[in-house]
């Protein structure tokens, strides 16, 4: 074999089970699901055989050159084109779903017309029974003249026969042939074969026809419109691409004749009786938002559960323990905090979103792969439509609930760039993964008694405003919206969701999202820590307090967030409410840090490794005993050690409120910034941070100011001339985009 | 008959696609290519909750449309 790298790549029709291959091909972890466009960009991996080839897993599709070949958003699709114009891929491996074979042979046959190696691989053979087919295999190796091999790429049924073929592929020298699968009428192969000489000698068949169906989009007819043996045989109102796809089809089409012999369709029956249900007139609303309630209860639930059972262990292994041995061995001061509040503070943070999050991803993919994930896209498609977008867009806004970064990154799916835009805009007001700790930590302390509540209440609003976002992008201009809206959403079929793959994915997902965040809470923890033991002359506090240098921007800034209920005296949650622009993540670490700090300084590490072991142990086997409180909405969930510090005096509860309101709608972090730029553009990503935090801030305000003023008249007026100034900008915005555009047009031309 | 009336009164009947000649060009190539191609059988099974999209069944296979675009196909009644 050469020396230069051997690429096999995956290519087959959106959610067929390509990256299920591609994981048993390799010993990578991609993210699967059941649904349209999970994987957005090619992934390339070592085979787990030797490793001496190369998979790469490329994005589904149903077709190359599906669109017009100019439409810059398919990039996708583009560099998967690019890799077969230039034959980068020593073998293809066609994934095809056994169960609807007749429509995805297309893509077969056109990576045979364009003269590349395939392998054709029958997946969900496992599925064979249920659907009681009956395919000869043999029979349609001979029409395509592939090797065709049948594998469950779930199961891992038929894998070590694929490896071996591909082996035995790769090893045959490719023959030269001019063997095409499809046939043209006579006419249209001496055009094919004119345009082929036209194009010179690089061309091949695949770019004279790729040649011919891009002239079907150019304003003026090509020559060949006019050609009477052509125009004789296609159908007055057909273009080139009606004449092509439809005959390839109808060959497809006579080789099924021969290839299947036997129909059933018994899966139809149970997904129409779920699809009953779901996508109900009167319950598929009701349906979808208590599927979301749910999804977030057992993730709280859960995930706090194990929360409670592991932080005070790992507390005390990288917090206490440490602290002692500090102490013991006279370790500087400088040093003892950089190791307990810098980086073990750090490690306890990180770790403590884990169990949240890997309960919410777990939950996420379940119905991800139980196949309602796509019904809810189409529940929901006509909600979105008020805002002009399609319901791609809230499956990106849901993928924003577990983080913005991932949502963002999502929007990619959407096939128009404004839609895409709008969608980014809306992105911000998504409660992500970080933002529930806080809330859950805020909520748990002030609001006992409601905190499921409370949590509802500020998701509802975050969402609400993210419509209300949309609604006025499209009501000023600010985005316009496209005309020709077209829904072409593929409904998978239910299925069970299967557990191990949901825990491992879960897992790979939390890892990545903790591993992250700690490069980013591990500088912000030790500054904090030197920032808060410091004070302005430069001296180290023993107690932090007052005179720290934190303490003292944060107090500066009191005037600034005094309008929403903080004033100078919440300096900490103001430099939390700073510090969350970095990550969400890092908003609780900085409170633990200057409270526990004044609850429990540093000096204060008291008692023996064995005192330590027995007291954490003992609190983390009282939270196990607990469990049930944490699915209970009206008993006090278990909050840290730090959070007690808040009490009435400090702060009130409308004063929390109003700062929970301000963290659920201001800017997310820096990483959202970057992927909505990398997205949309540093233009869009600039606004989207303007406006998120004039939006929070004005409705924390708006909170404040209802709650203070105990006079619904007074608040009526209030929330009446608000509403009112609101459409006064937004009219404003309007005529001003209008006269702006108006300019900007070209002048009309007397007659 | 209203358009909300005629949509219903579809329901469960199954038509044979004559052509799609209606839709534009990138939408024609949409279909086409997820099997949506004429002289297919296609079912609309159901209408979601908020009016739009529908729900139609071809070739076994499940699928959401917007109502402009189920008006754009040219449809044969085969039977109910
Ligand atoms: N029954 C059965 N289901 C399978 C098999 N392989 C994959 N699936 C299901 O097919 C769905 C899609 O799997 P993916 O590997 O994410 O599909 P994909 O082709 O990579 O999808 P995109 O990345 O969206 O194009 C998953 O829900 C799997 O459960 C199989 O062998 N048998
Ligand atoms: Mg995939």
């Amino acid at each position: 074999m050469s020396s230069k790298e051997i690429r096999v790549g995956i290519i087959g029709n959106p959610n067929v089970g390509k990256t299920y291959l591609f994981n048993r091909l390799t010993a990578c972890e991609s993210c699967v699901g059941n649904w349209s466009g999970v994987t957005q960009t090619a992934c390339k991996a070592k085979s787990k055989q030797g490793g001496h080839y190369e998979v790469l897993d490329f994005p589904g599709c149903h077709a190359i050159r599906e669109y017009k070949p100019d439409i810059a958003h398919q990039d996708s699709v583009h560099d998967l084109e690019q890799q077969i114009d230039n034959n980068q891929i020593d073998v293809w491996l066609n994934v095809i779903d056994i169960e609807h074979l007749e429509k995805q042979l297309y893509l077969t046959v056109q990576l045979l017309e364009a003269k590349q190696r395939v392998i054709v691989v029958l997946n969900r053979i496992d599925r064979l029974p249920a659907i009681s087919k009956n395919i000869d295999i043999q029979q349609l190796g001979k029409f395509l003249n592939t090797p065709i091999v049948k594998v469950s790429a779930k199961l891992g049924l038929g894998i070590r026969a694929l490896q071996s073929t591909i082996e035995d592929h790769l090893n045959v020298e490719q023959q030269k042939h001019d063997h095409y699968p499809v046939q043209y009428h006579a006419s249209i192969e001496r055009l094919l074969t004119k345009t082929e000489t036209q194009l010179g000698h690089q061309a091949t068949r695949f770019s004279a026809w790729s040649a011919l169906i891009a002239s079907d989009y150019s304003e003026k007819p090509p020559a060949w419109h006019f050609e009477p043996a052509i125009a004789e045989r296609m159908h007055p109102q057909h273009l080139m691409t009606d004449e092509m796809t439809l005959t390839r089809f109808e060959i497809i089409q006579r080789w099924m004749h021969h290839v299947v012999t036997k129909k059933a369709a018994t899966r139809q029956h149970a997904d129409k009786h779920w699809d009953h249900w779901f996508l109900h007139k009167w319950l598929g609303l009701p349906l979808f938002f208590s599927m979301m309630l749910l999804v977030f209860w057992i993730s709280m639930g859960v995930g706090q559960l194990l929360q409670g059972v592991v932080e005070p262990l790992l507390r005390m292994l990288v917090i206490d323990v440490p602290g002692l041995l500090c102490r013991d061995f006279a370790v500087p001061q400088v040093m003892a905090l950089l190791i307990t509040q810098g980086i073990g503070l750090s490690i306890m943070t990180a770790l403590s979103f884990f169990p949240i999050l890997y309960v919410m991803f777990l939950a996420l993919h379940t119905l991800e792969e139980s196949g309602y994930m796509t019904r809810a896209a189409v529940v929901m498609d006509r909600l979105m439509r008020w805002c002009h977008l399609p319901g791609e867009s809230l499956v990106a806004l849901v993928l924003g609930l577990g983080c913005n970064v991932p949502g963002i990154l999502a929007t990619r799916h959407i096939p128009n760039h404004n839609d895409k835009v709008v969608t980014a805009l809306m992105m911000p007001f998504m409660s992500c993964g970080a933002r529930l700790t806080i809330f859950a930590v805020f909520s748990s302390v002030f609001f006992p008694q409601h905190a499921a509540v409370v949590l509802f209440i500020l998701y509802v609003l975050g969402i609400s405003i993210a419509v209300f976002t949309g609604i006025l992008a499209r009501y000023t201009g600010l985005v316009q919206a496209t005309n020709a809206e077209t829904y072409l959403l593929e409904l998978p079929a239910y299925q069970w969701p299967s557990l191990t793959v949901g825990l491992r994915q879960a897992y790979q997902r939390s890892q990545r999202f903790v591993m992250n965040a700690f490069a980013i809470i591990l500088p912000v923890c030790c500054i904090l820590a030197l920032c808060n033991h410091i004070d302005i002359q430069g001296n180290f506090l023993q107690i932090p307090g007052d005179q720290s240098i934190i303490a003292s921007i944060g107090k500066g800034l009191g005037v600034l967030f005094a309008p929403i209920g903080l004033t100078a005296e919440h300096w900490p949650l103001i430099v939390s409410l700073l510090m969350g622009l970095l990550a969400k993540e890092v908003v609780i670490s900085t409170l633990s840090i200057f409270y526990m700090q004044m609850t429990d300084p540093l000096q204060q590490t008291v008692g023996t490794l064995a005192t330590l072991w027995q007291s954490n142990l003992a609190e983390a086997l009282e939270n196990a005993q607990r469990w049930y409180a944490y699915f209970l909405p009206f008993i006090q969930t278990e909050t840290p050690n730090w959070a007690l510090y808040f009490n009435q005096q400090h702060i009130s509860p409308q004063a929390v409120m109003g700062y929970l309101i301000f963290t659920l709608l201001y800017f997310p972090c820096v990483s959202t910034l970057y992927a909505t730029a990398r997205q949309v553009g540093w233009r869009w990503a600039g606004f989207s941070v303007l406006w998120s935090t004039l939006v929070a801030y004005l409705c924390a305000f708006t909170y404040q100011m209802v709650v203070q003023i105990p006079l619904p008249l007074y608040d009526a007026l209030w929330l009446i001339s608000l509403g009112g100034l609101c459409y006064a900008v937004a009219t404003g915005l309007k005529w001003f985009i209008r006269s702006k555009k108006a300019e900007s047009a070209p002048p009309q031309v007397a007659p | 008959m209203s358009e909300e009336a005629e949509i219903e009164s579809d329901i469960g009947k199954i038509y044979r696609i004559l052509s799609l000649r209606k839709c534009p060009l990138s939408q024609r190539v949409s279909l086409y290519t997820r099997g949506i191609i004429p002289g297919k059988e296609i079912r609309l099974r159901q209408i979601s909750p908020l009016g739009d999209p529908l729900i139609v069944e071809i070739n076994q296979q499940t699928f959401a449309i917007n109502r402009d675009m189920w008006s754009c196909f040219d449809l044969e009644e085969c039977r109910s």
